[in-house]
């Protein structure tokens, strides 16, 4: 189970670190419109692993997911 | 509101892009923080979730999502007054449930830490269950509002022994907004590296007893944060101040639309979270759910798939008319979050305050732009580039 566990856990650190796959600079320097957002989320595509702020996975972006 | 039209065309299975399940087992807590947006307290104990409705909403998020890997946090009130039977039928079920589907799943709890104990970090541990918690600074700051401060700090060097503890929230208000460097500073005395430090919304319990921070105030804490890094080399990391200089360095909001959290233009909340409440219904996320005030944000009901509520999802995202006349041309844009749908509804206040703060950091930044390069230096030490 604890390998299992770790490989789930870089799966959702991989998604959330690996942010710069999909986007272009020119979509980096602007702001969605609320019928881009409703077009994104109605879509086929499968939506990046999330990270609440008040969960552990922000941290992963800056650090192995640890706090020390 | 500028954005009238919402799509209604397609009706798909409603948690499809669910990756992120919040369970609040209870609504009881054994703390009674005067800001509490979830109004827990001790007077709440018989609002317990059946384990019943625990299990359906597993098997209705693992049924419809199309993520390949699923968290499940347990949100109270404190989880932790939930029994260690509760905790090991629950985590054994999900973990069957989403091995026969083969999706993967790993578990987190927010818990104010205090009814920790070795025997429950045991069973935790085993679960690999990680545990975030809120500590607002040195004893006398975080008592004035949460109180059993030596509790929290017990319970996280319990958690850390078995390596189950993630990090610390800390919510800014009246008490530390002042003393952001003294806050940051004993983290690092109690070995802590990386926090998430949050402006406290007047919502909930909060409503009548947290006096929302104005913009000076607001800003006074930004500063004092980045000074702090700064000064001490990163020695504690703000995640959230550190993400705002980010993207002021590098001019950009978020390097992938299609990743939603609380930090993007707009959230996941019921997209890719959704916090199912004690009684089975389902809001958007936990900022959502827990006062009558966010009630009509109710988006449907575990066990009843016919009541998923699309249209009160959009309109829950919706943004005010200035998002498309003025925040696509402020100059604070890339520091900005852009709110939070669920607390800004009930603290305007608070909102227009972090809105001038951000216009106010942003000048700043621009100021302090010989010290954005140890920012930078460090952040691409990180691999953001």
């Amino acid at each position: 189970m604890q390998e299992r566990h770790n490989s789930q856990y870089a799966d959702l650190k991989g998604n959330v670190c690996n942010e710069d796959k999909t986007s272009s600079p020119a979509d980096e320097m602007r702001l969605p419109s609320f019928q881009e957002f409703l077009e994104l989320i109605e879509g086929d595509a499968p939506l990046r692993a999330s990270s609440c702020d008040r969960n552990y996975a922000v941290y992963h972006k800056y650090s192995d997911g640890a706090a020390w | 509101m500028a954005f009238g039209k919402v799509s209604t065309s397609t009706q798909r299975s409603p948690w499809r892009q669910v990756n992120e399940l919040h369970l609040h087992v209870t609504a009881a807590c054994n703390l009674c923080c005067r800001y509490c947006y979830a109004d827990a307290s001790a007077g709440r104990r018989a609002q317990e979730m059946p384990e019943e409705i625990a299990r359906t909403a597993i098997d209705e998020v693992l049924d419809q999502t199309i993520a390949s890997v699923i968290q499940i946090i347990f949100h109270g009130g404190e989880p932790l007054l939930r029994s260690d039977d509760f905790y090991d039928e629950i985590c054994t079920y999900a973990l069957e449930a989403s091995g026969k589907r083969g999706i993967g799943i790993t578990f987190g709890m927010q818990t104010n830490l205090t009814l920790l104990t070795e025997a429950r970090a045991l069973l935790l541990a085993k679960y690999r269950v990680k545990l975030g918690t809120s500590l607002d600074g040195p004893q006398p700051i975080h008592d004035m509002y949460r109180g059993a401060y030596w509790d929290v700090v017990r319970g996280i060097e319990i958690a850390r022994c078995h390596e189950i503890f993630c990090g610390p929230i800390v919510v800014v208000h009246r008490y530390n907004f002042d003393h952001m460097p003294e806050v940051l500073e004993n983290f690092r005395t109690l070995g802590i590296a990386q926090v998430h430090c949050n402006v406290g919304a007047a919502v909930g319990r909060g409503a009548a007893r947290l006096q929302p921070l104005s913009a000076h105030e607001i800003f006074t804490a930004l500063c004092g944060t980045f000074e702090y890094m700064l000064a001490t080399n990163f020695a504690v990391i703000d995640t959230k101040v550190l993400m705002m200089v980010e993207r002021e360095i590098f001019q950009r909001h978020s390097r992938d639309q299609a990743l939603l959290n609380c930090s993007t233009p707009f959230c996941h909340a019921g997209i890719t979270l959704i916090a199912v409440d004690v009684d089975g219904s389902v809001f958007p996320c936990g900022c959502a759910s827990s006062n009558a005030a966010l009630m009509p944000f109710k988006i449907g009901q575990i066990g009843k798939a016919s009541s998923f509520d699309r249209d009160r999802l959009h309109q829950f995202h919706m943004k005010p008319h200035t998002y498309e006349t003025e925040c696509t041309i402020c100059r604070a844009q890339f520091v900005c979050y852009h709110g939070c749908p669920a607390f800004d509804a009930t603290d305007q206040k608070t909102a227009s305050s972090i809105c001038e703060s951000n216009r106010m950091f942003h000048d700043y930044l621009q100021a302090r732009s010989s010290d954005l390069q140890s920012y930078r230096t460090f952040l691409i030490e990180k691999g953001v580039t």
